[in-house]
């Protein structure tokens, strides 16, 4: 039930599994945002390789995650996300905005050390 | 399984008859076909035609021996998929088994005194070769409808490449009409090159698309909006003023969503994004004899 | 139109929406969708199931294989006794929504299915039925 969040030089890189229920999604929002305000954290790697179904409630909690890094000066990217995944998302209308996307857990952390150090 | 075996002391006889005779029956069978008008067997060369003939005949002397039809059914099948997969006609393969059937029972014919069981035995020949015929048209018909799945697969890619460049641009050149089945092996081809090339740009080339009204440019931004999700940034080219308005009428979700007027300009911009540019080799310093 | 091989989930807590997921991921695998229509048929499942564990408190979801002379499908039904939707229309209007999810709900589902219908009556209960066809190439 929990995801784990592991932390590489300031980067929470949260390998998220398979079949997230509703109750972890928030645990892990929760953990997130518990993590944030303790720490100096640049950002967030959320990788979806795992998911194989991202529904209106993940959705939600993406674009939570992101908002909520983003208050706190931090970026929020979403990696791994599946082609069925993607398709389904697109077709239903969520668009996940507000945060960032990479094709796999290494561009994603590349994409936020280029964005931070762009300032 | 049926019964076909004949009772009695006959029955053996019958059956090894045939047993030694069988070269001369497929030779029956060769001729036959060899009269064949537009019959691909008809064109095979004699000595191939005749052992595919002793073949058949054997394994339909052996069913007759056994009393079953398995092992014959199964072998007819074999046949059915391996003549489709030949590229012969179904015709040309019934025909093959008519013909099998006339020189058995032309045989029989020839060396049988008794009316009664010659007709018997008639009817048995024409009952295993009306059934093998049923079976030898589902396993070439199967097979065939298994080509043409796989060349519809083949199509559909070939339709729809995804051309990668260098540095992770990827290329897809739309050509033709895009309707809703076409427009979803686009959506799908992409991501998957998107995946394989690790690509960071895809530039969509819409020059060669002739109608592009609101379904098509709904198509186009679920697509730009598919790749973005794996974090790849599209480029429509070839966008015409009345297409630009298709999409603005649509309104909604217009991030990223970048056009530019030609491919060479589309290039461009995206090696801009990555950082890059071309520039001849003259204006590189310091570079030595190759 | 015949239908074989159902399978029922009660809904009634959360852990039950991930239930109908893999019962409604199972059998269009076993129909002999692919990836991708598996995937908008899970997703389907899963936005239904969840409105009614968190409008209806509690309510049933069948899958099922449906055939037609020429086609082979699944069909989903979502059947609650909850408060029922007073504005169907509404609902059904994109970005509707009533609690913290994004509101693609209904109106997303509908996209992701070929055949999509509703009735709801207040006070009585909802019915949702959704089918998806095999798609031949």
């Amino acid at each position: 039930m929990n995801t784990p969040i592991m932390e590489i030089d300031n980067i929470l890189v949260v390998p998220v599994q398979s079949s997230l229920s509703d109750a972890a999604a928030l645990k892990m929002q929760k953990d997130l945002a518990s993590i944030i305000s303790k720490r100096s954290i640049q950002g967030i790697v959320i990788d979806l390789t795992d998911v194989d179904l991202v529904d209106s409630f993940i959705a939600r909690v993406l674009v939570d995650i992101g908002g909520m890094t983003r208050l706190m000066g931090a970026i929020t990217v979403a990696t791994g996300i599946q082609p069925a995944v993607a398709i389904t998302l697109v077709e239903m209308g969520l668009t996940v905005e507000g945060v960032l996307t990479a094709l796999d857990l290494q561009q994603g952390i590349n994409k936020l050390r280029l964005l931070k150090k762009e300032g | 399984m049926r019964n076909l075996k004949e009772k009695g002391g006959n029955a053996l006889s019958f059956v090894s008859l045939l047993k030694e005779n069988s070269l001369q029956i497929a030779e029956m069978v060769t001729l036959l076909l060899q009269q064949e008008k537009d019959n691909k067997y008809a064109t095979l060369d004699r000595e191939d035609l005749l052992s595919r003939n002793q073949r058949i005949v054997e394994a339909f002397i052996r069913c007759l021996e056994s009393g079953e039809d398995q092992d014959f059914t199964d072998y007819i099948r074999k046949i059915g998929h391996e003549r489709a997969l030949e590229g012969f006609r179904l015709a040309d393969v019934v025909t093959a088994l008519s013909r099998t059937r006339d020189a058995f029972i032309s045989y029989l014919e020839k060396t049988s005194n008794d009316p009664e069981l010659l007709f018997k035995r008639t009817k048995i020949i024409i009952n295993i070769i009306d059934q093998a015929r049923l079976k030898i048209g589902e396993a070439y018909l199967q097979t065939r409808e298994e080509i043409i799945s796989q060349q519809k697969v083949a199509l559909i890619e070939l339709s729809t490449p995804v051309i990668p460049l260098f540095e992770g641009i990827l290329i897809i050149p739309l050509i033709g009409t895009i309707d809703t089945g076409r427009a979803q092996d686009v959506l799908e081809n992409l991501l998957q090159g998107i995946i394989r090339e690790q690509a960071q740009i895809a530039i969509i080339d819409v020059t060669g698309v002739p109608v592009i009204d609101t379904a098509v440019a709904d198509h186009l931004i679920k697509a730009v909006q598919a790749a973005n999700l794996l974090g790849c940034t599209c480029i429509l080219v070839g966008i015409g003023p009345e297409v630009a308005q298709a999409i603005v009428s649509l309104g909604v979700y217009f991030t990223n969503i970048i056009t530019k007027r030609s491919l060479r300009q589309g290039l461009e911009y995206a090696l801009q994004l990555l950082g890059l540019e071309i520039s001849s080799i003259n204006s590189l310093t310091g570079r030595s004899n190759l | 139109m015949g239908t074989f091989q159902e399978t029922r989930v009660y809904l009634k807590q959360e852990l039950d929406i991930v239930s109908a997921r893999h019962a409604g991921r199972l059998l269009a695998r076993q129909i002999g969708f692919n990836l991708v229509d598996e995937t908008r048929i899970t997703t389907a499942i899963s936005e239904l199931a969840r409105n009614i564990v968190l409008y209806a408190k509690e309510g049933t979801v069948y899958i099922r294989t449906v055939y037609t002379n020429e086609q082979k499908g699944i069909e989903i039904l979502v059947s609650d006794d909850g408060p029922g939707i007073e504005n169907v229309e509404l609902a059904l209007r994109d970005g509707f929504s009533t609690s913290r999810g994004l509101g693609a709900g209904l109106p997303g589902t509908r996209r992701l299915m070929d055949e999509f219908e509703i009735k709801s009556t207040v006070g009585v209960g909802t019915q949702v039925l959704v089918r998806k066809w095999l798609r031949s190439i």
